[in-house]
């Protein structure tokens, strides 16, 4: 059986990198009500876009990161994030496989069996915008907050694999979702705003292109 | 000496309660049982080399066990898994692989060497074109999905170092990970797969019958789920097992219709208790001394030895049956001298036989040798010193068993010497032609039948995984470390070259040889380190950082991951045993497994590099021990007919010869028509046969006077050998089955023909 715990080598040590390089954080759990199947969104669009604005600020202030784009998420067919500064690229999460591809060249692809970090993720966008936020609870402890029409959802792993990797997941907004902040085990913030974001049933022929590659 | 007899003997039982308790004693101490087949082979047949890593891989085999659970659906699983692995952690029989924790440690391993260790398809690009590997590596930093650390991209932005780890991994289409558990679906319900090693050695008896009962315990406890295991252990303690109980079912049977047969023959009970007590000494004595030669007894050294009972309940009937038939009435000492010689010359023949396999160099048949010759020594003994005062004269005379029949004695002795040995002549020649056709089939996996549940549930472990355990494996050996990590090298692209689908499990794999990593760092120096600042400053970071991390890595001087640092890593764990470290005067060498579908004839095509094989090398052992003990039993032969010369002429030696040879051959020529490989058992048992045939024409050669208290005492003996060896014919452990089909052949021949030997006047 030495043979399977080879094959096993891929898929923990995509997330054993991200432990072993840093000091590990404590898990902030300072969210309050606990929620069973609540929906943020009641409307549950099929079709929501818009656009993001990523900044990260890397731990140690030895730097930051910054990027844009577009993105769309499908009730069901899984979710399109376009990067159009500082470089092009297109990254494409469909049912269990991850698609990536800079300036045009032969797309990358990884599973979901691979890593299930990405797919995690796109859970919590299909989560708040369309299937409720029970799903979730198969990935992490999830809190909700809400005051007025604001609400602030926060996530803590509880599965080992993105606990590894991941402290928090922080999601906020109001009539919309205005941002999403991922703080890792490391103390690196990464925090991705949303804006122009629109809500429709269906996908036009430019955002069904947008979910290929 | 009837003197001497009569008067110590109560000297001799007080002596012999000592020994009994002394012997009974050290081996309730420890009584030391080997299973491991390996055991069994000479030591110069293999170089210390090629045994190390026979044990080497032998010991990682039968350590590890795999369980696979599986339930309808994933929640009932998910419900009930904690409880199941707490169940195995506290069980003190297995202990879980914790392989996550081996992964941490082998990425803390080579963090510090990121810029030596390259993906194969890496290394190309990296030649050609590095800047694709740092645009596609900057993307995955900018993916906001899959978060790569600042911290590794500034350390490697090509991100090699993942690649190198990722590459490593065999892809599995089965399995993944969810919650730091491994779940398949492959077999239509979901499944989690649990990789386990064993606390204590496999080889050890006790620890097989408490994995046996841990595991029947889970499917006590949770009925809801499905288990699949597997593991060499599990199948030595099933196999062990199953020929224990299968022998004690038998074996209850044979002893009801044994006590039944000698207490209607003699009927009394005491001949009974004289039987038991001849023979339990044999095996107490037989085992004592096996253990004080050897340090230990092989179970196949006890379990045939055993079957020198067989044998020693001869001495014992011949004794019995005389003194109860005996007209007129004799007295204990007279019956003992009448039967001396007979006893003496059956214990000296089967002696010679059994010492022949005493100098051949395996170890089993050493053991074999000593236990038999011990055993039937003592039960013997026992006969010549307590039977005269232990069995005072019958009150009546023993009833005839049907099947001694006078006529199976008038149809041999009514003919004179020169006509018997003619047609005893052309028996043999009659049994030739069949002979001529016998074929060997020592096939392991034909001796050792799985047990079908365990192969239906290891086929459910090969469906969940897509892997199937490798036994197959090369030596590679070389003058220093470096030199065995480079022949590796080579073994590894030589198999790929004729097998691309092969996997080759290498220290190689984790330790490059020092020239490649070498090789692997200027080419880091030249290709990536260049554009460094340039990348890291597109990802973000500023410029003071920058510059220090490149001076850093600029400065950074060559230093190879050597062996020692994987060893002492926890992330060798699992490989750490394919490295034969000083196997040969400081020479270093290591293993390299094989994991393919092609035969290992395949294989040969490599020429000096040879592949062993695991199941191959267990039939080679029975091969080389069939064809000795072939040798033996014909050298036995020999030497029998050269003792009998001394005291009969050759015409009598060679008919008394004849009576276990002609059963002998119509044994093998029995196997031989009914298409049977014959193998090394179907050989042992033709020892027990000569060894028991040799007593029944003995008996008669030596018989003075009528030869009917002779006919019984065979009669006897061939019914008791028959109920007790013969009937393990009906076993379904292919060796256990040899022996008894033989046993049954041999000895119901051996009885048919014994009074050919017989000399004296008949009266019918």
């Amino acid at each position: 059986m030495n043979a399977m715990l080879r094959s096993l080598l891929l898929t923990t040590c995509l997330l054993c990198f991200s432990s072993a390089f840093g000091i590990e954080l404590f898990v902030d759990e300072n969210l309050v009500t606990n929620i069973s199947d609540e929906q943020i969104f009641p409307d549950q669009s099929a079709v929501v876009s818009g656009q993001f604005e990523i900044t990260r600020e890397f731990s140690g202030h030895t730097g930051s990161m910054k990027s844009k784009g577009n993105f769309l998420v499908h009730k069901t067919l899984g979710l399109s994030w376009q990067q159009s500064f500082p470089f092009d690229s297109k990254l494409v999460l469909t049912e269990g496989k991850m698609t990536q591809s800079i300036n045009g060249a032969t797309p990358t692809v990884m599973l979901v069996k691979d890593n299930p970090m990405p797919f995690a993720i796109l859970e919590i966008f299909q989560g708040i915008f369309q299937n409720g936020l029970d799903p979730l609870s198969s990935n992490f402890n999830i809190y909700l907050q809400r005051e007025d029409a604001a609400w602030t959802l926060g996530l803590s792993p509880s599965n080992p694999m993105i606990k590894k990797a991941i402290a928090t997941i922080t999601v906020e907004g109001n009539t919309e979702i205005e941002q999403l902040t991922i703080r890792d085990i490391r103390g690196n913030v990464q925090n991705v705003r949303f804006s122009t974001i629109t809500h429709t049933q269906t996908l036009t022929k430019e955002q069904q292109s947008m979910l290929r590659l | 000496m009837r003197n001497f007899m009569t008067s110590g003997t109560n000297r001799w039982l007080a002596l012999l309660a000592a020994l009994t308790v002394v012997a009974g004693l050290s081996l309730a101490d420890g009584f030391n049982i080997g299973t491991n087949l390996l055991d069994l082979l000479p030591t110069q047949h293999q170089s210390r080399l090629q045994s190390l890593a026979s044990e080497r891989v032998a010991n990682e085999q039968s350590s590890k066990v795999t369980i696979y659970v599986s339930a309808q659906t994933e929640d009932v699983l998910s419900s009930k898994i904690e409880d199941l692995e707490q169940t195995i952690d506290n069980s003190g029989v297995l202990f879980r692989n914790n392989f996550f924790h081996d992964q941490e440690a082998s990425v803390n391993l080579y963090k510090n060497f990121s810029h030596q260790f390259f993906s194969v398809a890496d290394q190309v690009i990296l030649e050609s074109d590095p800047e694709s590997l740092l645009n596609t590596s900057i993307a995955d930093f900018f993916n906001p999905f899959n978060p790569i650390s600042p911290e590794e991209y500034a350390n490697d932005p090509a991100l090699l170092l993942r690649r190198f780890m990722l590459s490593q991994a065999i892809k599995s289409d089965y399995l993944h990970i969810k919650d730091g558990r491994i779940w398949s679906e492959s077999n239509g319900n979901p499944g989690i797969l649990i990789p386990l090693n064993l606390i204590n050695a496999a080889y050890s008896l006790d620890v097989q019958k408490q994995l046996i009962e841990f595991l029947s315990v889970l499917r006590v406890k949770w009925p809801e789920l499905q288990f699949s295991y597997t593991g060499l252990a599990i199948h030595a303690a099933k196999g062990a097992s199953r020929a224990q109980s299968e022998i004690s079912t038998i074996g209850v049977g044979s002893l009801l219709g044994i006590i039944l047969l000698i207490t209607y023959v003699f009927r009394s009970t005491r001949p009974l208790v004289l039987v038991v007590f001849s023979i339990s000494l044999g095996i107490l004595f037989a085992s004592f001394v096996t253990e004080l030669v050897f340090g230990v007894i092989h179970v196949f050294a006890l379990v045939f030895g055993a079957c020198l009972t067989g044998v020693a309940v001869d001495y014992s009937f011949h004794y019995l049956t005389k003194q109860h038939l005996a007209i007129p009435r004799k007295t204990p000492h007279e019956i003992l001298r009448a039967i001396v010689p007979a006893i003496t010359l059956g214990l000296l023949t089967s002696v010679i036989a059994y010492l022949a396999l005493a100098v051949t160099p395996f170890p089993g048949l050493q053991q074999v040798a000593i236990f038999s010759v011990t055993g039937l020594s003592c039960a013997f003994l026992s006969v010549l010193l307590f039977y005269p005062d232990l069995s005072p004269e019958p009150a009546q005379p023993a009833r005839h068993l049907f099947w001694a029949h006078s006529a199976l004695l008038g149809f041999w002795v009514k003919r004179s010497l020169q006509v018997r040995l003619l047609m005893t002549g052309t028996a043999f020649l009659a049994l030739l032609p069949a002979l001529v056709f016998l074929a060997p089939d020592d096939s392991i996996r034909k001796l050792q039948p799985l047990d079908p549940e365990l192969v239906v549930m290891e086929d459910t472990i090969r469906k969940a995984t897509g892997f199937s355990p490798s036994l197959r494996y090369f030596i590679v050996e070389g003058s220093n470390q470096d030199d065995v990590l480079q022949k590796e090298r080579s073994l590894i692209s030589a198999v790929t070259a004729i097998e691309p689908d092969a996997i080759l499990h290498s220290v190689s794999n984790y330790v490059r040889p020092r020239a490649e990593q070498l090789q692997s760092y200027s080419l880091y120096q030249k290709q990536i380190l260049p554009r460094y600042q340039d990348y890291l400053s597109r990802a973000g970071f500023n410029q003071a950082y920058t510059d220090a991390k490149y001076s850093e890595l600029q400065s950074e001087a060559f230093r190879p991951l050597l062996l020692d640092d994987w060893i002492n890593s926890q992330s060798s764990n699992n490989w750490r045993f394919l490295w034969l470290e000083n196997a040969m005067n400081g020479r270093s060498a290591s293993i390299v497994l094989l994991d393919s579908r092609k035969p290992t004839e395949y294989f040969s095509q490599l020429k000096e590099l040879k592949l062993v094989d695991k199941a191959d090398e267990y039939t080679k052992i029975f091969t080389l021990y069939r064809e000795r003990v072939s040798v033996m039993l014909l050298i036995g032969y020999a030497l029998i007919f050269l003792l009998l010369h001394f005291r009969y002429s050759w015409r009598k030696a060679l008919l008394v010869v004849s009576v276990p040879g002609i059963a002998a051959a119509t044994t093998l020529a029995a196997l031989s028509i009914f298409g049977i490989g014959i193998n090394m058992f179907h050989i042992l048992a033709l020892i027990l046969v000569t060894g028991i045939g040799i007593d029944y024409s003995l008996f008669f050669a030596e018989s003075r006077g009528s030869p009917t208290p002779t006919l019984l005492a065979i009669a006897m003996s061939s019914a008791t050998t028959l109920l007790s060896f013969g009937l393990l014919a009906l076993s379904s452990t292919p060796a256990v089955q040899a022996i008894g089909v033989c046993v049954c052949i041999g000895i119901t021949v051996s009885y048919l023909i014994a009074p050919v030997a017989y000399a004296g006047e008949v009266r019918t």
